[in-house]
């Protein structure tokens, strides 16, 4: 079962990261990292519950406690992207590129 | 039993994995995100984690999901729902996506360690809270100081990030 | 089990810009409008104090907190790095932000929190430690990024910065949930004992795991693949921030991988050589030849970071003891050289458009002498030119990977500093050589800035000119 629930959270983590590449709105790109984290951390408690051992779980609300915060902060960068140009979407913002 | 259980969690977690990719407009993504959480949540129960399969559905499903869903309240509507879904790179996306998953899967059907302790010592008298508590504050307990900060500086930032300029509304 | 004194002592550091932080985050409240200055000098005490404490106790040797926390030469030497920039950045912020009419108790105080942090990623070897620690002051950064609201590059240099860092950081939690199902632990002590007689099936794990921990790290020193934000958040951060964000965390980074390196994955040396070796000479040659297009000071100065970053890569691909410890010395040259040119950068910017165009300093020179002979020197110091520290941290990373029989990498790593000569000289010859700009932009006259500037001048001259005392203390400050 280890290779089965492995696999399981690698998806997670790979369907994330193809999401976080491939969208241009940037709460859904949002959602998309949250996926990854959780698909990271999903490795831990596998790993924690075939290892036997409880750190595992411990690591987790570490990653779980961080991944809020990086939300908030995200939110509050798209609360300041559509004050300033009215939109979301990625590629509205290019000034930088010269 | 426990392959179907496990089944039917990992095909919801995936389907609601792939539902928040390709979802059309941001709200049916948030949808399919919960969906995928809670999937997630019934395999750490399985997988004899209880307490963190709550603490999953409460931080992840439950504050996570409804920030974002505030955030998209206070949007127009039009905003969220814009034509084009993709990035015009998206095949690179993909192939890197593709890549990476290939890689992941040869290491998850490579992968041995010792499992002969599979199931065990992930609780005391019975209560798996209490085991998480004990190591918690017993081992990580200067990690978890740390996590305070997180939460601090977040908590400044992104009020400091999103309130509105005093000169502008004046 | 239980902690004691001994606990805090290992962090006191730490304790004391923690105290500091939610000092100002109270104190904050209660100032009226006009002295909210106030909050800058309390940030610039505590750091002086914890400056102050990390030098009395440089050569302790704790363990504390069951082995989370550790006090040791390498953690005071690059507390002492990060603590030096963050005093020159907040003088360095005193006008700015009154110029800019920013929030000053947020921002002195997500400042010393993201200090803070770095204080605990440069003192752990607990892989865990790491991630929070890593995150809480990518955190901060995004944040300080994000700081000139009003400003269509700041929020753009938010936006990325963010959507990079978490997407690194995923790749560090995957990495370190990798290491912990193979060895059972995420210590690094534990790591190194399990994978010392690993068969080659867990040392092939474990070099993928490595890799997706090496994402995390290699974004926050801005190495090849993940050096892209770079330039962009230097060009949209508040300079003063770019200034430190270019300094201190690089150095707490750098502290982490090192102890990544030699203590977890001490093991399998010859492998990660090989992989640092490609990503070095891929970061130095990148960030040299980009930086020949550039146009702004700013953008200029990000691609000389990337570059530099290749530059201590040399140092840790080498593997040796010279290595690390000059390594160590590089960072603490280049704060110096970084602080005074984003000083120079921020002397020429303007409130209403970003106004650090290399083209802006032309006939600087002659107008304003002190600034101009500065700026002069901390060009030729970047480019690595003798009598300045850059040259002499360059010699030792250079020998030290010679001394591991890596020529290629020293020579690829030499004709490096002679294509960076070209876009420092650069700078330069538009400051006395392209004559007088048409209309004169008027420049930023602010005290403490001079006084940044000088001091880093300074610094840089008497460490280029007296480099052994320096030199000493950094390399035996890698002990482990």
């Amino acid at each position: 079962m280890l290779v089965e629930y492995m696999i399981v959270s690698f998806l997670l983590f790979a369907i994330g990261a193809v999401g976080v590449m491939i969208r241009r709105n940037f709460l859904i790109m949002l959602m998309s990292l949250e996926l990854m984290l959780n698909g990271a951390g999903m490795i831990l408690i596998v790993m924690s519950y075939y290892l036997g051992n409880v750190s595992g779980q411990v690591m987790f609300i570490f990653v779980a406690a961080v991944a809020a915060s990086e939300t908030a902060v995200g939110l509050a960068i798209a609360i300041m992207m559509y004050k300033r140009k009215g939109s979301i979407d990625i590629n509205d913002f290019s000034v930088l590129k010269k | 039993m426990v392959a179907i259980m496990f089944f039917i969690l990992s095909l919801i977690t995936i389907g609601g994995a792939l539902g928040t990719v390709i979802a059309r407009n941001a709200y049916s993504s948030a949808l399919w995100m919960i969906t995928s959480f809670l999937g997630v949540s019934g395999l750490f129960v399985m997988l004899n984690a209880p307490f963190i399969a709550m603490l999953q559905i409460i931080v992840y499903a439950g504050a996570i999901a409804v920030l974002i869903l505030f955030v998209m309240m206070l949007m127009d509507r039009r905003v969220l729902e814009n034509k084009d879904r993709f990035n015009p790179q998206y095949l690179w996306g993909a192939i890197f996506g593709a890549g990476l998953l290939a890689d992941l899967l040869a290491l998850a059907l490579k992968f041995k360690i010792d499992i002969s302790q599979a199931g065990k010592n992930l609780t005391i008298n019975g209560s798996n809270t209490k085991m998480v508590g004990d190591v918690l504050f017993k081992h990580y307990l200067f990690p978890f100081e740390m996590v305070a900060i997180v939460l601090l500086v977040a908590l400044v930032g992104a009020i400091v990030l999103s309130k509105d300029d005093e000169k502008e509304a004046r | 089990m239980l902690y004691t004194m001994k606990d805090l002592a290992a962090i006191m550091p730490e304790l004391i810009v923690a105290v500091f932080a939610f000092a100002i985050l109270l104190i904050d409240l209660w100032l009226p409008k006009k002295s909210k200055g106030l909050n800058g000098v309390l940030a610039l005490l505590g750091v002086v104090i914890a400056f102050g404490v990390t030098a009395s106790m440089y050569s302790k040797n704790i363990s504390a907190f069951n082995g989370m926390v550790v006090m040791d030469k390498a953690s005071n030497f690059v507390g002492i790095i990060m603590l030096l920039t963050a005093f020159a950045s907040i003088i360095l912020s005193f006008d700015f932000i009154k110029r800019e009419e920013l929030e000053a108790g947020e921002y002195y105080e997500v400042l010393l929190f993201s200090i803070v942090a770095m204080q605990a990623l440069a003192s752990t070897y607990n892989l865990i430690t790491m991630f929070v620690a890593v995150e809480t002051l990518s955190i901060g950064m995004y944040i300080l990024t994000g700081f000139l609201k009003n400003k269509n590059e700041s929020v753009e240099g938010a936006m990325k910065y963010y959507i990079l860092g978490s997407f690194a950081s995923s790749f560090l939690v995957l990495g370190i949930g990798l290491i912990y199902g193979l060895f059972g632990s995420a210590d690094l002590n534990i790591v190194k004992a399990g994978l010392a007689h690993a068969d080659s099936l867990h040392k092939w794990a474990s070099i993928l795991a490595f890799l997706f921990i090496f994402v995390g790290f290699g974004f926050k020193i801005a190495a090849f693949p993940f050096h892209s934000w770079t330039p962009d958040v230097y060009a949209a951060a508040p300079t003063p921030m770019s200034a430190f964000m270019s300094i201190a965390p690089k150095a707490a980074a750098f502290l982490a991988l090192l102890r990544f390196l030699i203590v977890g994955m001490g093991p399998i040396e010859v492998e990660w050589t090989k992989i640092l070796w490609v990503v070095a000479v891929f970061t130095m040659t990148f960030g040299n030849t980009v930086a020949l297009f550039q146009k702004d000071l700013k953008r200029l100065l990000g691609y000389s970071s990337i570059a530099h970053a290749g530059y201590m890569l040399v140092g840790i691909t080498a593997a040796n003891y010279l290595g690390y410890g000059s390594v160590m010395f590089y960072l603490f040259g280049y704060l110096f050289m970084n602080l005074g040119a984003f000083a120079i950068a921020e002397f020429i910017s303007t409130k209403e458009d970003r106004g650090t165009e290399i083209a802006n300093l032309k006939g600087m020179g002659y107008r304003y002498p002190l600034m101009g002979a500065a700026m002069l020197l901390f060009m030729f110091c970047l480019a690595g030119v003798p009598p300045t520290v850059g040259f002499v941290g360059k010699y030792y990373l250079f020998s030290a990977a010679v001394k591991s029989h890596l020529y290629y990498l020293a020579v690829i790593g030499v004709v490096n500093s002679a294509i960076s000569a070209y876009f420092y000289l650069n700078v330069i010859v538009t400051m006395y050589m392209k004559g007088e700009p048409e209309d004169a932009k008027p420049v930023f006259n602010s005290v403490p800035l001079k006084v940044v500037v000088m001091l880093g001048a300074l610094g840089v001259m008497y460490i280029g000119i007296f480099p052994s005392t320096f030199l000493d203390i950094a390399i035996h400050s890698i002990g482990f």
